[in-house]
């Protein structure tokens, strides 16, 4: 059984899960920081090319963003119940949301290579690589390239996810913690929901208007 | 307690907000035949709407103090002048420069790509 190890410069453990967590909300908003470069250039690019970029944007298949969207969706509604369990002092039910979560955070990446397949058999490539017959223009070519860089960067995000969840899970299993001291535990979930936000901006612009 | 909030959220709270999110998920895919001015608003909007419904309710970032509040707040208001000014570049643009879709020494430094056509009018 761990013992909740509090850190010498904090007077009660209220406090430094307060830190923690604040901590991890910084960090976050640090995260939204690179991404909004993305989105920003998005912006530019579809500014700029106009038709170009909106024609290649509707040659994306919605059904593989949608898929995803409603998978991750879901693994958010999940770490959410795995928290409502540690704080009840359920660890083996929050271990258990917290590992279905992982698997549908695979089922987001093998859904998500899988569209990739599809890009790569089209010539749908970033940059000089790129040969869509679809779309053989310059604003296609930006908005593939785009694509592949942000949905990459948000790919390895939920790889990254997913790895946290499973270390979470095990310590979890292993009673590290508690309905007293679970501000890692709260941290985990809060990167995951992340993923999920930024999905919840990606999919829309990348596969819908 | 560690946490004074700790059984403040209701599993009903959880499962409303996912039945919301599924619910507006779904009607994101109703504006695709929409003109793109309306379906690009409605789209963010509704984006906006779900990451709210996120952050507040499955981040718990309701049941925080307001300083946790104010640092995704103050980033938001940051990323949205980043994304405005950005654009603002491309949609105030006058015909000189031109911008790379109209340059033609831009363009055609490209057509090793493939057979560029008339970019935007």
């Amino acid at each position: 059984m761990y013992e909740p190890s509090l850190g010498e410069q904090f007077e009660s453990l209220e406090r430094q899960s307060t830190a923690l967590r604040f901590g991890m909300w910084v960090f976050l908003a640090s995260e939204l920081l690179l991404f909004s470069g993305l989105f920003a250039l998005y912006a530019a690019y579809r500014g700029e090319y106009g038709q170009e970029f909106t024609q290649a944007l509707h040659t994306n298949t919605v059904a593989y963003g949608t898929a995803n969207m409603y998978v991750l969706l879901t693994s958010s509604f999940c770490v959410a119940l795995a928290v409502r369990d540690i704080r009840r002092g359920a660890q083996r039910m929050a271990a258990s949301w917290l590992l279905v979560s992982a698997a549908l955070g695979i089922a987001f990446l093998v859904i998500k290579a899988i569209e990739y397949g599809v890009h790569i058999h089209e010539g749908a490539l970033p940059g000089p690589y790129y040969r869509f017959a679809e779309a053989q223009t310059l604003g296609g070519n930006r908005f593939y390239t785009l694509y592949w860089v942000t949905t990459g960067a948000h790919a390895l995000h939920v790889t990254g996810g997913i790895g946290v969840l499973l270390w979470t899970a095990l310590h979890t299993l292993q009673g590290r913690y508690t309905p007293e001291d679970h501000a890692r535990f709260e941290n985990a979930t809060l990167y995951w929901h992340f993923v999920d936000v930024m999905w919840i901006f990606i999919w829309p612009i990348y596969y819908l208007a | 307690m560690a946490y004074a909030h700790s059984s403040r959220v209701k599993l009903t709270t959880y499962v409303v907000t996912y039945v919301a999110l599924v619910a507006l998920a779904t009607v994101s895919l109703l504006l695709k035949g929409l003109p793109e001015t309306w379906a690009v608003t409605l789209a963010l909007l509704i984006a906006s709407i779900k990451a709210v419904a996120v952050l507040l309710y499955f981040m718990h970032l309701s049941e925080e103090r307001f300083s946790f509040r104010f640092v995704m707040l103050v980033s938001s208001m940051l990323v949205l002048v980043l994304i405005v000014l950005t654009l603002l570049d491309p949609l105030t643009r006058g015909p000189y420069p031109p911008g790379p879709s109209r340059n033609p020494s831009f363009r055609s430094a490209h057509t090793g790509l493939f057979d560029l056509p008339v970019g935007r009018a």
